[in-house]
């Protein structure tokens, strides 16, 4: 009896174009981002989903805004490490291997909180502040020149299991007369799959994981 | 009757030459004690640095009210780096400012940080400004723990999940304990690996771990551990991972190999090098100072004035 090929030839096309939806890898940092250069600062709210997001227990997500790496950097945003119940307020420093990391209040869950990196130009040099609410929390001396790439970012590392979405509003970035303005995001997000993002409005856009996943692959 | 009238007048005024002058003193006195209060309290702080062998090059009040403060390190790093001493003084000397206020009369409202090389040149330089509700300025005076270092590190021997580490040493270092015992424990952890054989999600889910396995710990035996400084070596001693943690205050600081461990704490995305260059003119800004609020906002559900997201499916 002569079977057709033509079902599996087409069943692995099919899960060929399929596949990168449903890529699971470990051992990288996976990204989902807005990001833009020639800017002295960089706001945005960013939301908690309703309920905790799925972090295995070698992972940890945290949604932020950021100057760049390569050099030192500062961000700010919220952190989940997978023991806790709640998310919590952050703020990080690093320069050649050694970081800096400070927790701080929680951030309910469906909560948004306004998180800024901005370029001090009046004392010091290439002075770049962390601030919250509208609260400077604190600032570094040589950090990076201004302007500067700045980006707003969704991160896991250890697997891509982690789920996240993450919606970010409000976003605005300082221009060189000082004044805060509208982002551009189209032509500046990138994701890593399985991360993605969508754009909302010209002023938010939200972060995401497909929720399901087929087996391991080393990125 | 003109005479009583100028004699009336020279009483009075002598009266309130009078109360002038005891408005004065009581002023002067009660500015006096508190500046050389202040003055022991900034020698204490710095004698406690000293102690805990930070190099400390100076201490000083640069603005008595709000208080802030100025802390200069002698860095021990050459080629104007960071060197693997400055993540240990940078931390504890965070944290004995951060924490003065329980020992201290006086808030510290801001502070400075710096670290000098040999040269003299500045390689950290950082302001810190400390708010009431921030999780360190909101510690309360614990109760002395009863438990003396020695049992500590047998019920830290005892009871911590090395999660597939090798323990080389486990320490509590009498030379930092302070005065309600509150401790530090050094441990020095192997993989039992070549670095090249690292195992990230191992190193990353210690680290994550470690906060709410030492919270248990000091719950169930009143260790009061505060503060745990973990070195990860690999089968020949290569230090991979420097890593420091304050239970306390929620802060965490690290030096790690990048040629052979993979973060596991947040940093900002690889640049993408096809961005667009706009050319602008660094200007001058406005200086942004810290507002006068003394309290951080607490987090907003669906603010006025800020619009909430779209709510849908949140896997597309």
């Amino acid at each position: 009896m002569q079977h057709s090929k033509a079902p599996l030839v087409f069943l692995a096309v099919l899960l060929l174009f399929l596949s990168p939806l449903f890529i699971r890898t470990v051992s990288a940092n996976w990204y989902s981002y807005y990001s833009q250069s020639g800017y002295y600062g960089l706001w945005s709210i960013i939301y908690t989903p309703s309920s905790k997001p799925y972090t295995p227990s070698n992972d940890n997500q945290s949604h932020s805004v950021t100057t760049p790496g390569g050099g030192p950097w500062v961000q700010t945003g919220w952190l989940l490490y997978p023991t806790w119940s709640q998310a919590k307020q952050y703020y990080e420093y690093g320069v050649g291997g050694v970081h800096e990391v400070v927790q701080l209040n929680n951030q309910a869950w469906g909560t948004g909180i306004k998180y800024e990196v901005s370029y001090d130009g009046s004392t010091g040099s290439n002075k770049w502040c962390v601030w919250i609410n509208g609260v400077q929390i604190r600032c570094w001396n040589d950090v990076h020149t201004a302007p500067s790439l700045l980006i707003a970012q969704s991160e896991t590392h250890t697997t891509s299991d982690t789920v996240f979405w993450t919606d970010f509003t409000y976003v605005r970035v300082r221009n060189a007369a000082g004044t805060w303005v509208y982002p551009t995001l189209v032509n500046h997000v990138h994701a890593d799959p399985p991360y993605g993002n969508t754009i909302l409005t010209s002023e938010s856009f939200r972060t995401w994981r497909h929720g399901i996943f087929l087996p391991l692959v080393v990125k | 009757m003109k005479k009583n009238i100028v004699q009336l007048f020279r009483w009075s005024l002598s009266l309130i030459g009078l109360i002038v002058l005891v408005v004065v003193m009581i002023f002067a006195l009660s500015l006096r004690p508190q500046g050389s209060s202040l003055g022991n309290d900034i020698q204490t702080l710095e004698e406690r640095l000293v102690q805990l062998g930070i190099p400390v090059k100076s201490v000083t009040v640069t603005k008595q009210s709000p208080l802030e403060i100025e802390v200069i390190l002698q860095s021990s790093g050459i080629d104007e780096k960071l060197g693997q001493d400055d993540l240990r003084y940078k931390f504890l000397t965070e944290r004995e400012v951060e924490l003065a206020y329980l020992n201290f009369a006086t808030h510290i409202e801001s502070y400075r940080l710096i670290l000098v090389t040999a040269k003299g040149n500045t390689i950290y330089d950082s302001t810190v400004f400390l708010y009431p509700d921030l999780p360190s300025q909101k510690l309360t005076q614990a109760p002395p723990s009863s438990i003396e270092n020695s049992k500590a590190k047998d019920i830290l021997e005892r009871n911590l999940n090395l999660q597939g580490f090798r323990l080389l040493t486990l320490d509590v270092p009498s030379s930092y304990t302070a005065s309600d015992n509150s401790k530090l424990v050094t441990l020095d952890l192997s993989t039992g690996t070549s670095a090249d054989k690292t195992n990230n999600a191992q190193i990353g889910e210690f680290f994550m771990n470690l906060s709410s396995q030492m919270e248990d710990i000091n719950n169930r035996y009143g260790t009061r551990v505060v503060l745990i400084h973990v070195r990860i070596k690999d089968l020949d001693d290569k230090l991979l991972v420097d890593y420091l943690e304050d239970f306390e205050t929620g802060k965490q600081s690290s030096w790690v190999d990048e040629n052979f461990v993979a973060s596991w704490y947040p940093q900002p995305a690889p640049a993408i090098s096809s961005e667009p260059q706009e050319t602008t003119v660094p200007v001058v800004l406005p200086t942004a100072t810290p507002p006068k609020s003394t309290t951080l906002p607490t987090p907003i559900t669906l603010p006025v004035a800020y619009p909430p997201p779209p709510t849908s499916n949140p896997y597309p």
